[in-house]
């Protein structure tokens, strides 16, 4: 979930929280102040009672056959009630419902116990304090809507407050996106008075300087090396090849020399490859041709078939469904196939079968090559794309760089390579392309 | 043919000299950046092979001076840089061909005899061998009317033979001819010796090819008075 979303949720749910708190609390907390206030109203009615019956005596309420006496105000709303008891108590102050004219009330009914004339009496006064409920359910009610209406304009305030406040974090983050490799990131800093971000923002453009700088030092590296590996291999290849041709040598001088040639070839395979895998590493590589995945494999078939009938290899191709891949870089795809091609027909065994097939399926595009030869074990499946791991080609010209170059092409090309294998059965080697992109 | 080595590793240049000298070219040669622009200025050349990486000089900035300076000479990039970019950047420039270190002797020497067939057009684009009409423009081989069908691995390869007649190639210079453009597949040099035996197959249909000759241990030879 975005921090812009979050942060407002947040406040919401802490908004939504005080009000329903407010929401629970408040009428009870209103309630309890109007009873304190009505108790100290009947309080100073009973005073005044309790005067009166002191200077005009009890027969001012209640006859001497009369046993209770009762007196409501008009509207109900108070009443005072006095009659003969057995025994005497404490003034308590209690809440109860009265029937009053088919009406439930509720009342607030002040208890008070006397002695007159050695006669007991209890004195009860009351006041409804049903407008309580009334006014608490009202109350109620428009705080809901009230709160409700301030729920909703705080919320869109909040939004559109923080879609400001974290914008320039938008576009870091939108800068960060777009930066596909560190070489093509964006410097120009992002205006922003949240000293937060500015901090974060030149921290990320410090990081992708030195990123870029130690990429540049790298691409010197490479070249350097280059330079100075294969100007003396140069010097070796040219000062052979004049021997040579002199003609003045003997065979066995001869032999020797097309011998070191061939040593020199291979020391000269191994550099390039390197390079090559170290400049795809750092996009040195150009990426802006497209081809098509079926032409290019019949390419590198054409360009193998002359090697089948050594060990009198089969080879099956089903390259139906097709895939234009685009942008890549052909050159290094037809390398890619050609590996792992050749590899299939390297490592197979006499009158192996050979399957290269395309399968395109709604999310991706695979590539299948499967061949019949001498499989690669287990434990050493995980390695074989290390460079210079070799496992199984005792007598083969290989230097172990082929699957490494095939791994750093797809890498490359943001492709899978995954690999099946049964030693001595076979293996099958899939590239996986994705489609839905 | 007068040609201008620009290199800075004397060596190389040693080697480069003596074997283009056998060639029969007039070869003259500058160590710096310089010293290789003051002679662009001066003497009139058919060939600069300019080395990029030199000491104290942008090379492509000599490619660009050769340019103005001496217009009629034919330019080949020799580069241990091995990036693209500059392949790019120097052929944009005017240069005629490119060349990665290390490179063989031959191989240069059949390149600037491509140069020389374009640029001063083709006297007979149709090469008589042993009875077979082999094009060199449009890449075919016929005898008489009938039309070989060779692949390009095959035709590359009687097209080198070809180029360097009466020589021995070794197996090694064959194949990186052919694989030049890709010399990072893992190739080995027996595809060489297949394809050969499918060429002398393909033409052995209509005459005899004893004329490719198969030197023991070291490679082939197109024999061609």
């Amino acid at each position: 979930m975005k921090l812009y979303y979050k942060i407002t949720l947040i406040n919401a749910l802490t908004r939504i929280l005080i009000v329903a708190a407010f929401l629970i609390f408040t009428p009870s907390l209103i309630y309890k102040a109007a009873v304190g206030h009505t108790d100290d109203r009947l309080k100073n009615m009973k005073g005044q009672i309790v005067q009166k019956i002191d200077t005009k005596g009890i027969g001012e309420f209640l006859q001497e056959e009369d046993s209770t006496f009762a007196d409501y105000t008009i509207l109900k709303e108070k009443f005072i009630s006095i009659e003969k008891v057995d025994s005497l108590g404490k003034d308590t102050f209690v809440t109860s419902q009265r029937d009053i004219e088919s009406e439930i009330l509720e009342f607030r009914i002040l208890k008070h116990w006397f002695t007159y004339h050695n006669t007991k009496y209890l004195l009860e006064i009351g006041e409804s304090i049903q407008y309580v409920r009334d006014l608490n359910s009202i109350l109620r009610e428009i705080a809901l809507y009230l709160l409700i209406i301030f729920i909703t304009v705080t919320v869109v305030i909040d939004l559109s407050f923080m879609q400001n406040l974290l914008n320039p974090l938008r576009k870091i983050e939108s800068k960060l996106l777009a930066t596909k490799h560190p070489e093509k990131f964006d410097f120009r800093h992002i205006h922003t008075t949240t000293t937060d971000f500015k901090y974060l923002d030149q921290t990320i453009s410090e990081m992708m300087r030195k990123i870029q700088n130690a990429f540049h030092i790298e691409k010197e590296f490479i070249a350097n090396v280059s330079h100075e590996l294969l100007t003396p291999i140069s010097i070796l290849q040219t000062r052979l090849e004049n021997m040579l041709e002199e003609g003045t040598l003997n065979e066995e001088a001869e032999q020797k020399i097309i011998e070191s040639q061939r040593t020199l070839g291979r020391l000269k395979q191994i550099i390039r490859s390197l390079l090559l895998i170290s400049q795809i590493e750092n996009n040195q590589t150009p990426k802006e041709d497209s081809a098509s995945v079926a032409e290019l494999l019949k390419e590198v078939i054409d360009e193998l078939e002359v090697r089948f009938p050594e060990k009198n290899i089969s080879l099956e191709a089903n390259l139906t469904d097709d895939y234009t891949l685009s942008p890549c870089n052909r050159s290094l795809l037809f390398t890619m196939f050609f590996n792992l091609i050749n590899n299939a027909i390297k490592y197979n065994k006499q009158d192996g079968k050979i399957i290269v097939s395309t399968v395109r399926d709604r999310r991706q595009f695979e590539v299948r090559i499967q061949d019949t030869g001498k499989g690669i074990a287990t434990e050493n499946l995980q390695s074989i794309f290390y460079r210079f791991k070799k496992f199984n080609s005792a007598g083969e010209e290989s230097y172990g760089l082929g699957l490494p170059m095939v791994k750093t092409i797809a890498d490359f090309h943001g492709m899978e390579i995954k690999v099946d294998s049964i030693l001595g059965q076979g293996s099958v080697f899939t590239v996986v392309i994705k489609t839905d992109e | 043919m007068n040609v201008l080595i620009v290199e800075d590793e004397k060596s190389l240049t040693k080697e480069v000299q003596a074997f283009l000298k056998k060639e029969g070219y007039v070869c003259d040669v500058a160590y710096t950046g310089k010293e290789a622009s003051e002679k662009i200025y001066v003497n009139p050349y058919d060939f600069l092979l300019l080395d990029l990486g030199l000491p104290d000089y942008e090379g492509l900035d000599l490619v660009k001076e050769a340019k103005e300076a001496n217009q009629e000479a034919s330019i080949i990039i020799l580069t241990a840089r091995g990036s693209t970019d500059d392949k790019i950047k120097g052929l944009d420039l005017g240069a005629d061909d490119y060349l990665a270190k290390p490179f063989s002797l031959l191989e240069l020497s059949s390149r600037m005899q491509a140069i020389i067939r374009r640029k001063h057009g083709l006297k007979k684009s149709i090469t008589e061998l042993h009875g077979f009409q082999v094009d060199l423009t449009n890449r075919s081989v016929a005898f008489k009317t009938n039309v070989i069908s060779l692949t390009k691995k095959e035709f590359d390869i009687l097209q080198y033979l070809l180029i360097n007649k009466n020589r021995v190639i070794t197996r090694m210079q064959l194949t990186e001819h052919i694989w030049d453009n890709a010399l990072e597949v893992d190739y080995d040099s027996n595809y060489v010796d297949v394809h050969i035996k499918n060429l002398r197959k393909k033409l052995g249909q209509y005459k005899e090819v004893d004329w490719i000759e198969t030197v023991r241990g070291i490679g082939y030879r197109l024999n061609l008075l």
